[in-house]
Parts: structure tokens; C-alpha cells; sequence
């Protein structure tokens, strides 16, 4: 038999896919209740109304394309040198930017939209942010301790800008016709090294 | 006399307006006809409904935000003398793009292209968009290649794609202000810019 927590669940999954063909408006409490063969009160149950599903719906969303990333903290338990560490963010900004990875991308530059009129679900995005960028800025600290990033930078605002590079690559990547994403690619790389490097 | 093109542009206008004045939730169909002397029949000849409205005038402020600081950077760069004089340009565009002012034009972009992921229409729009602005931008770069301002390795196109993405990075800290120190965060993207640009 289903428990709450999986009914739960699967209502934040058939919400999600609506959500990623048609956008929130989209998401219809019927449609869920009849694609899962359920009640429409026990969506209720769960979500007191739409609004708090489509909410919880953008922060499971959000989540969800973050949590494939390797943690920082095991790529700093891997590398010894300046060299290996260069080689590892290059390697995972490298992974970030891959075309199938291009729904996780997108996916960021939904929800923060829909974060920009929304400020239940801003709070509840920068939480998000603020936990998985908190293991990013460690690491830009440890990498300074053992002089490999340049010591005058602020790790909380360098894990922000590292991560926005990402949200940068989806303006890029809308318009793959007229820009070379590899020249793209090139150049953001640059630009991370330089800020990193002593 | 005003024509058709005419009355869908002032009502456009008008709808801009009271987004950034009011929000968007401000938006009343009946409020804008008024502010425009047309019946109400007439805004729903040129936009379907209100949702219609709306979109366009966030695609239109987008364009617009856009369009604000290509110009300056456009007359900026026509003015400098030298190199020296194109990097003080520069700064001083990222300077004002990155502004406290700018701060809601900043959110509509992100809230724009959010919107743009799951609908085809506007990501079509957006596009032309991006295109347009970016490749004033790298028209800029390209001059000032030609006169060795700038690196000459750089790829002028992806450089104005690269710069305007990083607006978008920039929402993200500006959203958690109590974490991020945004001055800080300025004095990064300004180092990555003008390194790539001028090595």
C-alpha cells in the first residue's frame, strides 16, 4: 500500500511534469487526481491549495536538478596540487555545461523567475542556495589556505558567481544557432581560472 | 491620425508603465483602455487577454532593459580615443548595469526568461532579443579588436552572450542579500570581464 510520504511524492512528480512542458499555468489539481487515480481532497491533504503545491512543486524542481552535482567536499578530499584542483573545476564546469544536462540548467532559470514574483518561494530558493553554495565557498577556502585561490576573494560571493556562470550558459544556449558554445565554453573557463588563480 | 501599430504601442506603453510602477498584479484591462482613450473591445483586438497583455510588456521591458545600456556603451565606445579610455567605458557600463536602481529590470529579465523555458512563444522572442543586443555588443568589441583595444583571440559574439549571462548570476546574489556581499560579488564579474577582455 502507498504511505503518505509516496502519495506525496507522486502528486510533486506529476505536478513537475506538467510544470516542465507547459510552465506553471499548466498545472491542473484534476488532471493530477485523475493521472494518479486518487481523490482530489487527498491532493488537499497534502497541499492545502494550488498555490502551495506549484510552491513546493518549484523548490522539489530546483532541488532535484542541484543534486546530481559530485559535493566539493569530496573533489577537495581528491586533489593534492594547485594543478589537480584547476583540473577538477574545469572538469566539473565542463559536466555542468553538457548538452544533456541542458533541462538542469533551464529548470534553475525557471524556478528563480518564478522566484522573482513569488517571495515565499524566493525564501525558499535562497535557502536551497545558501546550503549548496555553502559547500562550494568552503572549498574556496580551503583552496586558499593552501594558496592555490587567490586570498582576497570573498568564497561566499565567489561560489555565487561561480554558480551563475551556469545560469549565464541557458542565455547562450537559447540561441544555438547564432553563438558558438564552444567559444562560449572557452571563455568561461577563462574567466573562472582567472578569478581563482594567485 | 494615429494608426493601428500606433494604438498597440501606446497600450503597450501604458501596460509598462504599471508594471513598473504597480507590478504586474496592478494590470487592469479596463485602467490601461482609459489611460490610452481607447474602449476596452479595442486592447483585446491587439492583445487576446490580459495574460496576453502582460507577456508582451515583460518581453518589451526586456528588450527595452536591455536596450538602455547598449546605447551608453555604444556612444562610450564611439567617443574613446584609446585603449585606455574603452576600459574606463566599460567599467563604467557594467558599473551602471549592475546598479541598485536596476535592481527590479534585473528580476523582470530573470522572471522573463524563466517563463521563456517552458514556452516556446516567448523563448522565440527572447531569442531575437538577445541576438540583436548581443550582436551590437560584439559589433562594439570588434571595432575596438580592429584597433587593438581589445584581445584579439576573444570571440566578439560569445563575449556579449558571456557578459549578459552574467546579469543573470548577479539576481541569484541579489536575492540573498543578507548573504552575499554584492560589492564583492561586483569586483569578481568586473576582474573576469576585464580580464578576458583586455587581458
Amino acid at each position: 500500500m502507498a504511505t503518505g510520504e509516496d502519495t506525496r511524492s507522486r502528486i510533486l512528480d506529476a505536478a513537475i511534469e506538467m510544470m516542465d512542458s507547459g510552465g506553471e499555468a499548466s498545472i491542473r489539481i484534476a488532471a493530477i487526481a485523475a493521472k494518479l487515480d486518487i481523490a482530489e481532497p487527498s491532493i488537499y491533504h497534502h497541499f492545502t491549495n494550488r498555490a502551495a503545491l506549484v510552491e513546493a512543486a518549484y523548490v522539489e524542481w530546483y532541488w532535484r536538478c542541484l543534486k546530481p552535482q559530485i559535493s566539493m567536499e569530496t573533489v577537495m578530499a581528491l586533489v593534492d596540487t594547485q594543478e589537480e584542483y584547476v583540473d577538477a573545476i574545469i572538469k566539473l564546469m565542463t559536466w555542468s555545461y553538457e548538452k544533456d544536462r541542458h533541462a538542469a540548467r533551464a529548470v534553475r532559470i525557471s524556478v528563480l523567475g518564478a522566484a522573482q514574483r513569488n517571495p515565499q518561494l524566493a525564501k525558499a530558493i535562497n535557502d536551497i542556495n545558501r546550503q549548496f553554495l555553502a559547500s562550494v565557498a568552503n572549498s574556496v577556502k580551503v583552496a586558499q589556505k593552501r594558496n592555490w585561490v587567490r586570498s582576497e576573494l570573498d568564497p561566499v560571493a565567489t561560489a555565487y558567481w561561480l554558480h551563475g556562470q551556469i545560469l549565464g550558459r541557458v542565455v547562450a544556449e537559447m540561441d544555438e544557432c547564432s553563438i558558438d558554445l564552444e567559444h562560449w565554453n572557452a571563455l568561461s573557463f577563462e574567466a573562472v581560472l582567472t578569478i581563482l588563480r594567485p | 491620425m494615429t494608426n493601428v501599430s500606433d494604438t498597440r504601442t501606446r497600450i503597450l506603453e501604458a501596460a509598462m508603465l504599471a508594471i513598473s510602477e504597480n507590478g504586474e498584479g496592478a494590470i487592469r484591462v479596463q485602467k490601461i483602455a482609459e489611460s490610452v482613450g481607447v474602449r476596452e473591445p479595442s486592447v483585446y483586438h491587439f492583445f487576446k487577454n490580459r495574460e496576453e497583455l502582460v507577456e508582451a510588456a515583460h518581453i518589451e521591458r526586456y528588450r527595452r532593459s536591455h536596450l538602455e545600456m547598449v546605447r551608453p556603451f555604444q556612444a562610450g565606445a564611439a567617443l574613446a580615443d584609446n585603449a585606455e579610455d574603452f576600459r574606463r567605458i566599460v567599467k563604467k557600463i557594467l558599473s551602471l548595469v549592475y546598479s541598485a536602481e536596476r535592481e527590479d529590470i534585473r528580476s523582470t529579465r530573470m522572471s522573463v526568461l524563466g517563463a521563456a523555458q517552458t514556452s516556446p512563444k516567448i523563448a522565440e522572442a527572447i531569442r531575437q532579443i538577445n541576438f540583436e543586443v548581443s550582436s551590437k555588443v560584439a559589433e562594439v568589441f570588434a571595432t575596438a579588436q580592429e584597433k587593438n583595444w581589445i584581445r584579439k583571440e576573444v570571440d566578439p559574439l560569445a563575449a556579449a552572450y558571456w557578459i549578459n549571462g552574467q546579469i543573470l548570476g548577479r539576481v541569484m546574489a541579489e536575492m540573498d542579500k543578507e548573504r552575499v556581499d554584492l560589492d564583492k560579488w561586483n569586483q569578481i564579474s568586473e576582474t573576469a570581464v576585464s580580464y578576458f577582455l583586455f587581458g
